[in-house]
């Protein structure tokens, strides 16, 4: 694995965690690989760490900043605008260090 | 309703396997001269035909087929129980599946223009639809959710809702269909956040209240089709 | 609620998996009974019915409601089935023929048994029918089906339909006579 992979699965690991973690999140939009899991429907990915669904981190080159995508489903009764600007801001804080300057993007793809 | 003899058949050429006059061919003519196919296309129709009750062979055959239907009857009611519980573990499986190849919609834009924070069409579509069915009696179909301007791929703008919904018969159809839209306005700005340049709600159908004649139809002449709430494109 | 399964089938085409499980909740149990009474297995019925609501998520996008809900599912379920009997092996195994479940309303114990082995005899003959003899009789004598609606379904002439009901009609009053 090269480093620069290296360096993108570390970010793509902590927007996961710090994403999930934001009130309102019911979990990171699952990929298949969760999904065939049994408790997949309400249960959050329990792998975080490893090349989570629902996060994409890919940048140009190494000149530009990162860019970051993440697909989260709410709860319910959550404003979907306040949890995504709630996710938008935990994780460019988040990455402040290791990844300045990154461009956030969240996309609500379902509510449960 | 009479039956085709297999010279009326050209050719049976209606599909793989066996055609209509090899069936034909082994009808069976009763002792007393009629048709057994006949006999029982009678009897099935519950015809009333003095000579189906009169005659042994007649009602005897009518009789085997009451037979045969009650042992089937017997054997669907006897294994009625078990499928319900099925039923709930079928609708789990199909939905494991139905989850995995879901259709989330286009992207629409939530909150400033030069945020980039998006939700889905299927998932906004839910909450309004949702929003109005809040009025009493208000059932929503369809509810499209497009970008109110042209341009970027994907849009930032605000959007256009298309809803359509079935209403309860009230005087005030216009009065209710305004309600609606009110609503989801409302549902887009607190639910979602998803700026809003213009609701349609097109009426498709009205329902009779519960328990109304079902063979209703609109004493007025309109259409439901052309009764809406339109804001137009004022903002 | 017919009119309310146009909505829902509208909304699940939009890609509403909220409306498409109403859907399936509702139509489950009666399309489970019909494929199981095509079939003569609950296996196999389950696995017909699964695929059947699978493949309509696929194609509500392109379903515009020419036709009801209900009329739809029922024609990809009897389709399913046809395709599930065609591919059987031409010789049917006796042995596999699972026993239907006898009927707890019957009179007398005698009685019971009776419609039990009657019951019975109808499963082993039901398995000796063509494939296209059993759909159409399936939906004739426990869909109430008119030979028209039949003939639509299965795909061919409402005659022919009419005739493989009358010939599935002869070979299980046999049967059944010949056991009596």
């Amino acid at each position: 694995m090269t480093a620069a992979a290296t360096e993108r699965d570390a970010l793509a690991g902590t927007v996961a965690r710090v994403a999930a973690d934001v009130p309102g999140v019911a979990f990171l939009r699952p990929g298949l690989v969760d999904l065939f899991r049994p408790a997949a429907r309400t249960g959050p990915p329990r792998d975080a760490g490893r090349a989570p669904a629902g996060v994409r981190v890919s940048r140009a080159s190494g000149a530009v900043p990162w860019e970051v995508d993440v697909q989260i489903v709410v709860r319910r009764d959550q404003r979907a605008l306040s949890v995504a600007r709630a996710v938008r801001d935990a994780v460019t804080a988040a990455l402040s260090g290791a990844a300045p300057g990154a461009q956030v993007t969240v996309t609500v793809t379902n509510a449960v | 309703m009479a039956m085709n003899s297999g010279a009326e058949l050209p050719g049976a050429g209606t599909g793989p396997g066996s055609g209509g006059a090899d069936e034909h061919a082994e009808d069976e003519r009763l002792a007393c001269g009629r048709l057994l196919s006949e006999v029982w296309e009678a009897g099935e129709g519950g015809a009333d035909d003095p000579h189906l009750r009169a005659c042994p062979h007649c009602s005897a055959a009518v009789r085997q087929l009451d037979l045969l239907g009650a042992a089937v009857r017997g054997a669907a009611d006897g294994g009625g129980r078990e499928p319900q519980l099925d039923a709930g573990a079928l609708t789990e499986r199909v939905m494991d599946v139905v989850r995995l190849e879901l259709r989330p919609g286009r992207p629409l834009p939530l909150g400033e223009r030069e945020e980039d924070l998006w939700v889905r069409e299927a998932m906004a579509a839910k909450a309004l639809r949702a929003a109005a069915e809040t009025v009493p009696g208000v059932r929503a179909g369809s509810c499209r959710i497009r970008p109110a301007e042209s341009g970027g791929s994907p849009s930032r703008g605000p959007v256009r809702v298309r809803l359509e919904v079935v209403v309860p018969l009230t005087p005030g159809l216009r009065d209710l269909a305004e309600e609606v839209r009110r609503r989801v306005r409302g549902a887009a700005d607190d639910a979602l956040g998803l700026p809003v340049d213009h609701v349609d709600v097109h009426i498709t159908d009205v329902a009779e209240p519960a328990g109304a004649d079902p063979a209703w139809t609109d004493p007025a002449g309109t259409d439901p089709g052309t009764v809406g709430a339109d804001e137009g494109n004022q903002p | 609620m017919p009119g309310d399964d146009g909505l829902l089938a509208v909304r699940a085409a939009e890609g509403d998996e909220d409306a498409f499980e109403a859907l399936v909740r509702r139509h489950a149990p009666g399309l489970l009974r019909l494929a199981a009474s095509m079939l003569g297995s609950p296996g196999e019925a389950e696995d017909a019915v699964q695929d059947a609501f699978v493949s309509a998520w696929r194609r509500l996008p392109e379903f515009r409601g020419q036709s009801a809900f209900a009329t739809w599912m029922h024609r990809i379920v009897v389709n399913r089935c046809l395709n599930m009997l065609r591919s059987r092996r031409p010789v049917a195994d006796l042995d596999s023929v699972p026993e239907p479940a006898a009927p707890d309303h019957a009179v007398s114990p005698a009685r019971a048994a009776e419609s039990h082995a009657a019951a019975v005899a109808l499963g082993r003959s039901l398995s000796e029918l063509s494939p296209e003899q059993r759909v159409c009789w399936v939906l004739r004598e426990l869909e109430g089906q008119s030979y028209e609606t039949i003939a639509e379904t299965v795909g061919i002439s409402p005659e022919a339909a009419r005739g493989r009901v009358f010939r599935a009609r002869r070979c299980l009053t046999e049967a059944m006579t010949a056991w009596r």
